[in-house]
Parts: structure tokens; sequence; C-alpha cells
């Protein structure tokens, strides 16, 4: 395993700038997720680090070893691609042998590691079946073997779940953590799906329009986003932002939220005193997860109505309004909430994000 | 209801056999009747000058032909013509596919050029290249005497080089056509992986674009095979089958039969063992092709 380090890359395709200076780094053998929508740039950096793309400008490292000029098979990557890449003519041991042909001492050798590989995807019974004896996630499968079977310095996966459907990709992604732990590689993974990027991955990057906004733990990400961006793509159901005004009464900050105020902890309060002048053009971010709904008024708590109630089974996703402000929430499905019914909103002060809206920048 | 119903779909039902009454009568008329009357005249002795009563004379026909060591060394010529053109047409299509399978500028134009010998009326090609190979003023002949340092006489002394010569020179693009479609319908995660899988030439050949343009191939030599094998026009033209019989292949000696000779019995038998081969040929190319 190596650490993979990409610095200041740019990618120009003929008038379109795929990647805009990025740089990333991606220590010995840790799970680091590419996130981003589609269009980021996420699948031509993986590219440029697996050698299948040449960078405009800018060097890959695997180590200090500069490998930019390095063909994918110099640079001895192993690869996972969104389509299963099996050589049709052949059963799934040879194909997983193929891949460890230049890498094996003897048969023997070469017999243990597949069966090792097969064991690891629990697709041992299917070694001797060819491709079209065996249904898309068990290729997806054979796929992956072929590529967790070799000695590889990098392993990179390229949106390998995104054509499995639900119940395939729940089943391979929570299987994903125990084959990195198996194979101990360095581990770079592309993926849209935020969920999967979360529930796998050590460390995540996150790209957008050509840009990488954030690098950080699934935690970090979630809870510490930078911009606004992040925290919109991060986090499902997606995150309220709130335009708000902010007002200092002695010595306590309030933030208003459509008709009605909340304060603002010290460390907001804290953050926000740097640029005293500038508390217009604000907007709160704030989770679903963090604001909870009380039938009886409150402390501290925003009177509003229930405007939409969406049930997602054992919760309810309901929309409240207060005033032009207008925010989603989730509850318990045992709470009796109707539409149109005055309730009161309580917001977990700890998790309430600060956010210029003019840079979209998080305060705090 | 039923009962509209029912006269309604019988209603198009004989409709639907009137609209294809016309291409089934033009087909019987002018396809299988005249090849069932063939089939019987190959078992009579007739000749279509004379305008005799043709005599029954059984499978005599058939017998003197398969007997004939005219006719086995017609076969061996037609074979030696069909299997070195096409293998030739083969390898130059490949080659021209893997040159176009690249990206480069003027691609598109260069593949309409290359193509354009498909374009050409097979009777031209073969009073053309008459010209070209001509011994006196032929460009083809000069660059021979450029290479050999010596006058050579193509057409007569090597005539089934320049008949095999004009057929590649005609259908090779042809093969191109097809191999190129097989290469580009090649995924390209597919090669890619087989990149990172860091197979050799060889095995990226074998495991990944053979078993993708197999069919495409199997089909391109099975046309050209078959196309081959009943070429008339261009080595008529060009050589007429001489010098003496040198180039005479099947085709022009079933004419030769048929059209000088005017035994027209025998012409139909000889032009019958020709169709078997060609259909015996045809499913030995599809068993391969759809072979797995």
């Amino acid at each position: 395993m190596v650490k993979v380090r990409a610095e200041n890359i740019t990618k120009i395709f003929k008038t379109l700038k795929a990647l805009d200076n990025v740089s990333v780094t991606v220590d010995h053998g840790l799970f680091f997720c590419l996130l981003g929508p589609s269009g980021s740039g996420k699948t031509t950096l993986m590219r440029i680090i697996a050698g299948l793309e040449t960078p405009t400008s800018g060097s890959v490292f695997f180590d200090d070893e500069d490998v930019t000029d390095l063909s994918p098979s110099e640079r001895n990557i192993a690869m996972v691609f969104q389509f299963p890449s099996i050589y049709p003519s052949l059963n799934v041991y040879d194909n997983i042998a193929l891949a460890i042909r230049r890498e094996v001492k003897s048969k023997q050798d070469e017999r243990e590691r597949v069966r090792w590989a097969a064991s690891l995807l629990r697709i041992e019974e299917h070694l001797n079946k060819r491709h079209h004896e065996i249904d898309f996630g068990i290729l997806q499968r054979v796929s992956i073997a072929k590529a967790i079977v070799r000695n590889a310095r990098v392993f990179i996966f390229d949106e390998p779940l995104s054509n499995l459907d639900t119940k395939l990709r729940e089943s391979l992604r929570s299987e994903f953590q125990r084959i990195h732990r198996e194979v101990g590689g360095t581990f770079i993974y592309v993926t849209h799906d935020q969920l999967e990027a979360m529930a796998i991955a050590d460390r995540i990057g996150i790209l957008r329009d050509g840009r990488l906004q954030q690098v950080g733990s699934p935690d970090e990400i979630y809870y510490h986003p930078v911009n606004k961006f992040v925290a919109y793509f991060i986090g499902s159901p997606t995150i309220n932002f709130i335009d708000t005004k902010l007002k200092l009464v002695e010595s306590k900050l309030y933030a208003s939220v459509g008709d009605s105020h909340i304060e603002l902890g010290e460390a907001a309060k804290f953050a926000l005193q740097s640029r005293q002048d500038k508390l217009e053009n604000i907007q709160l971010g704030v989770r679903p997860h963090d604001i909870s709904i009380s039938t009886a008024p409150v402390s501290d708590s925003i009177p509003c109505y229930v405007n939409y109630i969406e049930s997602l089974g054992t919760v309810l996703l309901v929309e409240l309004k207060s005033g032009s402000a207008s925010f989603k929430c989730l509850c318990d499905a045992g709470l009796n909430v109707r539409e149109g019914m005055q309730v009161y909103a309580v917001f977990n002060k700890e998790h309430i994000h600060v956010i210029d809206a003019e840079t979209e920048m998080v305060i705090i | 209801m039923t009962l509209q119903a029912t006269t309604g779909s019988r209603l198009i039902r004989i409709f639907s056999v009137l609209l294809i009454l016309p291409a089934v009568a033009l087909v019987t008329f002018l396809v299988i009747f005249p090849l069932i009357w063939a089939l019987g005249l190959s078992f009579y002795s007739y000749n279509v000058i004379r305008g005799e009563a043709p005599v029954f004379v059984g499978v005599e026909n058939y017998y003197r032909l398969l007997n004939s060591l005219d006719v086995w060394r017609r076969f061996v010529l037609t074979g030696q013509f069909v299997f070195y053109a096409v293998s030739i047409e083969f390898l130059i299509g490949f080659g021209l596919a893997l040159l176009f399978y690249n990206q480069f500028s003027g691609r598109r134009l260069a593949i309409t050029l290359v193509t354009t010998p498909l374009l050409v009326a097979p009777v031209a090609v073969g009073i053309f290249h008459r010209y070209l190979f001509d011994a006196t003023f032929g460009v083809y002949s000069y660059f021979a005497q450029l290479i050999t340092g010596q006058s050579v006489k193509i057409l007569s002394q090597h005539p089934m080089f320049a008949i095999i010569f004009m057929d590649v020179w005609q259908w090779s693009p042809f093969m191109m056509l097809f191999i190129l479609a097989g290469l580009e319908a090649i995924p390209k995660h597919m090669l890619e992986s087989s990149e990172i899988d860091r197979l050799s030439m060889f095995t990226k050949f074998r495991y990944v674009v053979w078993p993708t343009i197999r069919p495409l191939v199997a089909l391109a030599l099975l046309f050209r095979t078959m196309d081959a094998f009943r070429t008339f026009d261009t080595i008529f033209t060009l050589t007429g089958g001489g010098p003496g019989t040198a180039t005479e292949v099947l085709s022009i000696q079933i004419y030769r039969i048929a059209f000088q000779f005017f035994r027209t019995g025998e012409a139909t038998a000889l032009a019958f063992i020709f169709l078997v081969i060609i259909v015996l040929l045809t499913n030995i190319y599809l068993r391969l092709a759809r072979r797995e």
C-alpha cells in the first residue's frame, strides 16, 4: 500500500475545465471516497490517479515516486469499473487467476489466492461458472475479487455499486469495510451517493465543478461542513437553510426565524464577533434531525404550524412554517401531528450552522 | 360483437394475404420455378441451340462432371482464388481497421477514400485493371519492372496473382468496415481493465478483442467467401478466364459450358453442385460464428 498524493491537478478537455488545481492526499491504507454530483470531476480525478487520463498540469505521487507519466499497469493499480469487467470466454476462477498471472509463483499460490478472494466476496460456489451463467450482482462481485486479489499499490473503485439494484447495493456496501480490513490496502472509491460514502469511507473528499470543497472524516463533513454546498450535499433528508437576521441584545445573540427569535450559543457569538458590522445576509443551516416538535410551548421554541407531512415509515418528515420561514424536521411517527396544527419547534443549538449567504461559507 | 370481431380479423387476414401475394408470385415465377426447372434440367441432356427435346439421362451429368479431371482442376483453381483473396483481404482489412480505430484528424475523409473501390462497378474494375496490368504501358507492370529489374507480363505470366490482386483491391475495405464496427463495439472499460490487469497484447486480443469482433469477422468472411466463389464479372473482363484456362474459375466455366458450348443440362448440373458448396460453406461459417 502507498500514500497517494495528487498535487495541483488541472485537467482541461477541449474547452471544459474538469479539474481546477486540485490537491489531495490519501494516507497509507486509508479508505478514501471521492464524492460529488455528476460533472464534479471526481471520475476524472480518479482516472488521473489510475493513469487512464493524463493531467493538463500537476503531478501524481505514489509515496515519493512521481507516477504522472506511468501507465496504469506500470503504476500497479487494481481497479473495479462501473460495469463488470469479466472476460466472457473464461470462467470465474480463470478470470480472477488471470489478474494475478504475473504475480504468482506457483499453481498452489494461485489457487490459494483465488480462493481467498472468492471467499472474501462470497462467490466460492460460482468459481466454475461462466459469464452468462451468473447474474449482474455476482458479476460485479467477481470484478471486485479480480481487483482485490492483486498485490496492487492502490485499489480504485469507480462507482462499483451504481448499476446494482437497491438490495444488492446495500448488501455489498455493508461488506466493503470488511473487505478493506482484510485486504489492508489504500482504497480510492468514487461515488455520487453520499450515503454510500458516509457508510464506508475513512475519509471523504467532496468535489464540485472541478474544485475540491472539503476533505475530512464522515463525521467532520457531516457536523462541520465548510460551505453551503457540502452542508447541502451531505445528509438525508437535506439540511434546511433559513434566511435570518442576527441581533445582539444585552450581549446575547439572537437569530430571527420567521416571526420569532432563537438565541444562538456562545460559540456562534464568538465566531460572529469579528464581523460585527456584517450581520446581514445570513442563513441558518439546521438539519431536520436537529429540530424537534413539541405540542406545548417550551422555552426558546418557535411557534409554527404544520404545513405538510410525509411519512418515511417509522419517522415523519414534517414541514413547518413560521411566518416567511419554512423548514423540515424529523419526528417520531407516534407523535400526534396533523397538517394545519399549531406546534413548537425546538432547535438543537449545538448543531445550528451560521452561513454567510453571499460567500456561501459556513461561519460556524 | 364477437361476430364483428371475427369478421374484422378475417378481413385483415385476407387483406394481408392480398398484400404479399404479388411478391410471392414474383418470387415463385422468377426464382423458385426456374430453380426447380433447372434442377429437373440437370438430369437431362439438352442443348438450347439445337432445340431438340431433352433426353433424360439420370445422374449422368453429375457423374461425368464429378469424374472429370477438368472440373476438379477448376474447383482447385476457384478454391485457391477464394482462399488467397479472402485471406489477404482479411489481413489488409484488419490492418486498416486497427489503423482507423485510432482517432486522428482527417480520419473520416480517409475512410471515405479507402472505401471508394467498393463503389466501382465490377466490369469497370476488370477493364481498368486490364490497363493497369498491361505489359507495355500498365502502371503495375511499370512498378513490377522497377522492383524486379525485368519486364514482367503480369497478365500472361502471373494471371492468378492479377485476379487475386484485383479482388483484394476492391474488397479489402469491405472487411475493414466490418472489423472496424467490431472493434468499436468493444466496451471501453474492458480495454482499460485489460490494461490494468497487465495482460499481454496477445492475451488482450484473445480475451477482450476477439470475443467481441468474432461474430462480425465471421459474417464478413461469410459474405466475402460466398461472393468470391461466384465472382464472374471482374475476372471475365480482366482475363476472360485465360490465358488458356489459367484463371477459369467455376463461374466462368459454367458460363462457357452454358453459353459457348450450349451444353445446357451439364451447365445446370454444375451450377447445382456449386450451389450445394456455397450452402455448405454458409452453414459452416454460421455454426462457427454461433459457437460459444
